[in-house]
């Protein structure tokens, strides 16, 4: 009987071996900004108000505020200057009776501080600064007590000025 | 009188087969693929969730065929790279001209249809097929493979 | 008594044989290693807060997304930041540890930018999709001199 079949294997076998990374990177990137605007701020200890309270002048020679305060916050240009001045409204008065402005003086603790004197007609430094900081000392008022002095009730408003670029 | 009724019976039998078709006597079946390394190039499934593979051309012939005919193929498991696998069902195919050829999934148990017909084809008849295989970030990275088999056969 | 001869002979005149030709191939599949990253944002911006009130100073525009993609053979995935210097304005300069990040996501981890030593943002093992967030935090100060900071971060992902 003829066969009725044909049957034949072909059989190609190959393998192609493609380049597949060892390994993979890749990168991605953020730009970063940061707004550093100019700003001062400055805050005085105490509340506000100074009193020198009334006292025998051979036992209290000199009226004393005790430390007060200082907190000078400034953000500035590089090595732009910062300044804090005070400067008084007007004379130490009890109506028309005065007491030198020039003798209500203060002294200082702190970096950049500088003691000085009331004025009334100009700015008087109380700190000076270069640059960007934050700045903490104290100041004390001190004023002599005399014999002198027409009886009264004396006072004076002082203006505290930070100045930065 | 027995004698002649048993020679002629069994001459009967012999002409009955010897009238079997030519054909079934005479069948001939060519069938050839190239290429026989059928690749899937690497590519970001993002882009590509799909990744066609080379275009893989089938030639084929059947002579002396008075019958149906039938081309399958069939994977001998899923994609290997060492230890990892993927899934043989994630290997589909499109194929033309259709018919006779048609579409598919590759499996790994049962011989899928590829193309199918009747009767004779001669001279030589081509198609093509394309495998694409579904992309994921999820594959274990490496170079997997698989034997796969085409058969052309007439019942 | 012919009967029995008929049936084997009707057997064999029956049975045609299967007619096949097989031919076999390879499928080669190029999986390879791979990675992606997407980030939300191309830019961070800082704005300008009051030290006192706002020590910490949050980005604008919201945390910043990340989707890490990556197909890896073995080993851990890695993505790190790195800046590429101080921010800068001019000559005066904001150290990159200023800059702090809190983050959410399987495998995210917070940390603190450097210039000189890239910072791990997460990590993982084997394959995937990996989502998280960061949002990061400027450490605002009184020293710093007046103007417009800049730098560039670069993340990197690494899939072994």
């Amino acid at each position: 009987m003829k066969k009725a079949v044909w049957s034949g294997l072909t059989a190609f076998v190959g393998v192609l071996a493609l380049a597949s990374s060892v390994s993979a990177q890749t990168t991605g990137n953020i730009n970063v900004q940061v707004n550093v605007n100019a700003r001062a701020k400055l805050s005085i200890g105490g509340t506000g108000t100074i009193t020198f309270a009334d006292a025998d002048p051979d036992v209290v020679g000199t009226f004393n505020s005790g430390p007060i305060a200082l907190d000078v916050k400034a953000r500035t240009p590089f090595n732009a200057p910062v300044s804090l001045t005070v400067q008084a409204n007007g004379d130490f008065a009890n109506g028309s009776a005065t007491i030198d402005l020039s003798t209500l003086q203060f002294t200082v603790v702190g970096a950049g501080f500088q003691a000085g004197a009331s004025d009334k007609d100009n700015p008087v430094t109380v700190g000076s600064w270069t640059g960007s900081g934050d700045h903490t000392g104290t100041h004390t008022y001190t004023l002599p007590n005399s014999w002198s002095y027409a009886t009264g009730t004396y006072s004076v408003q002082l203006n505290y000025t930070l100045v930065t670029p | 009188m027995r004698f002649r009724l048993l020679t002629l019976r069994l001459a009967l039998l012999a002409a009955g087969v010897a009238a079997l078709p030519a054909s079934a006597a005479a069948q001939r079946i060519d069938l050839s693929v190239s290429p026989l390394t059928i690749n899937f190039p690497i590519a970001d499934p993002d882009l590509v969730p799909l990744v066609s593979s080379t275009a893989v051309q089938i030639t084929y012939r059947i002579r002396q065929n008075d019958g149906p005919w039938t081309m399958t193929v069939l994977a001998l498991g899923d994609l290997i790279s060492g230890v990892a696998t993927v899934d043989i069902s994630n290997v589909t195919w499109i194929a033309t001209p259709a018919p006779p050829f048609q579409n598919g999934t590759l499996s790994k148990t049962v011989a899928q249809r590829l193309a199918g017909g009747s009767g004779s084809i001669n001279p030589t008849a081509t198609g093509q097929v394309t495998f694409r295989l579904a992309n994921s970030w999820t594959y274990t990275a490496g170079l997997y493979t698989q034997t796969i088999i085409f058969t052309l056969s007439t019942p | 008594m012919y009967r029995p001869l008929i049936i084997p002979l009707l057997a064999l005149a029956m049975s045609v044989p299967l007619a096949a030709q097989t031919v076999t191939a390879t499928l080669s599949a190029d999986l390879g290693t791979i990675a992606k990253l997407s980030l939300s944002t191309t830019t961070l911006t800082f704005p300008d807060a009051d030290p006192d009130l706002v020590p910490q100073v949050p980005a604008s525009g919201g945390p910043v997304a990340i989707t890490a993609k990556a197909r890896a053979a073995s080993g851990e995935i890695v993505l790190t930041v790195l800046a590429n210097g101080p921010a800068r304005s001019g000559v005066n300069t904001i150290s990159a540890d200023a800059f702090t990040w809190t983050a959410s996501g399987s495998g995210f981890v917070a940390g603190t930018l450097s210039s000189t030593v890239p910072q791990q943002v997460a990590s993982w093992n084997g394959s995937g999709i990996h989502d998280g967030v960061q949002s990061y935090l400027f450490r605002n100060s009184w020293n710093y001199p007046v103007g417009v900071y800049s730098m560039t971060l670069t993340y990197t992902l690494t899939a072994p």
